[in-house]
């Protein structure tokens, strides 16, 4: 049954800024211990690969789906009331395999607007000898056909989702990723879901005093894999769209807004009709 | 047997630094070490010194497309 949810926002504007650049924001260990085990006794039970009746068991949804550190940045991101997950995928694999090939999921759609998200849940310790998801940061804004990439093998700058029991994964769905070569023998659980948007974007996340957008750093860690300051062109444009002002995002181009250089003003070509703090 | 290279650079140069890599070698498919710094070639380039030979060089007309960003650099595909 779909149902929306709603809680505090837990990220502030630079939280904001740093999930327009990379596409994913990882929380370490915030599911109890208890609760990661009861997931594992499920799976193990239930070896389904989408296994959906799970979002029928409360201690699951409590405190994992609506887990507060979890909603929080779901809300920042998506807004208030956003939806809960209606299906349920685990990746249950015995290892060790080898890598994958990079790909997006099915319906991936690219660039600035974000109206779902897709989190990974680690249930248990996923260290990098057990071949955990790897990701390639800032992807979603690279278009390219999912069933085209699959000669592209190491990627320089690519992020291995190595993380402590009880870790959850958020990520822009349009993310190239895959799951990596493991080298020892174990079963590995890896669920995943989406939350969707139900509400227009605006500005409702944390409002921290001193942040102003006017010195803001949009420039995402090298490499970027675009042409040079189409980087913080991409995070820019989607910071505003998030904010609910994308019809205020133009560019004059040169070393203009939102190029993070060295200034004693305010950029030129930032847009005026924007609050700065 | 034919080997293959694939090299995706950060532009369209044969000194460019390499962004992925993969090979296939006596029909073994390799995507090379997880470290970068310990890929055979740090270029185009240096893998054209030791006996590869360019079969394929980047398609440049997405590139002009300053909207959007295509795909991942530029893949050079070589053969030895």
């Amino acid at each position: 049954m779909k149902s929306t949810y709603d809680c505090p926002p837990a990220l502030n504007d630079n939280a904001i800024i740093e999930f327009c650049k990379t596409g994913f924001l990882t929380l370490e260990q915030v599911v109890d211990d208890a609760t990661n085990e009861k997931t594992i006794e499920y799976v193990a039970k239930n070896t389904a690969e989408e296994p959906v009746e799970i979002l029928e068991e409360d201690w699951f949804v409590q405190n994992v789906v609506k887990n507060p550190s979890l909603a929080g940045a779901v809300r920042s991101l998506l807004g208030k009331n956003f939806g809960l997950p209606i299906a349920m995928a685990n990746h249950r694999v015995q290892t060790p395999q080898p890598a994958q090939e990079w790909h997006t999921d099915a319906g991936a759609v690219y660039g600035y607007e974000l109206n779902y998200l897709q989190v990974f849940y680690l249930p248990q310790e996923c260290t990098r000898e057990m071949g955990p998801t790897e990701i390639l940061p800032g992807s979603h804004f690279l278009f390219a056909h999912r069933d085209a990439m699959k000669n592209i093998g190491r990627i320089r700058g690519s992020y291995h989702a190595v993380a402590p029991a009880g870790s959850i994964v958020i990520t822009h769905y349009g993310l190239w990723h895959r799951r990596s070569n493991s080298t020892i023998k174990t079963l590995r659980n890896n669920l995943k879901w989406n939350y969707w948007r139900t509400e227009s974007p605006t500005r409702d996340w944390v409002i921290d005093p001193d942040f102003d957008i006017t010195k803001a750093d949009f420039n995402c860690r090298q490499p970027t894999y675009r042409q040079m300051a189409k980087d913080a062109y991409d995070t820019a444009e989607m910071y505003l769209w998030l904010r609910g002002e994308h019809e205020k995002f133009k560019l004059i181009g040169g070393q203009g807004w939102p190029l993070s250089l060295n200034k004693n003003a305010i950029p030129y070509g930032f847009p005026l009709d924007i609050e700065t703090s | 047997m034919q080997d293959i290279l694939y090299l995706h650079t950060r532009v369209n140069s044969l000194t460019s630094d390499i962004l992925a890599m993969r090979s296939v070698t006596n029909g073994q498919i390799s995507d090379g070490p997880e470290n970068p710094d310990d890929w055979p070639y740090q270029s185009v380039l240096e893998a054209i010194r030791d006996g590869w030979r360019v079969i394929k060089f980047p398609e440049l007309a997405l590139m002009m497309d300053e909207s959007r960003t295509y795909g991942l650099g530029f893949e050079f595909i070589l053969e030895r």
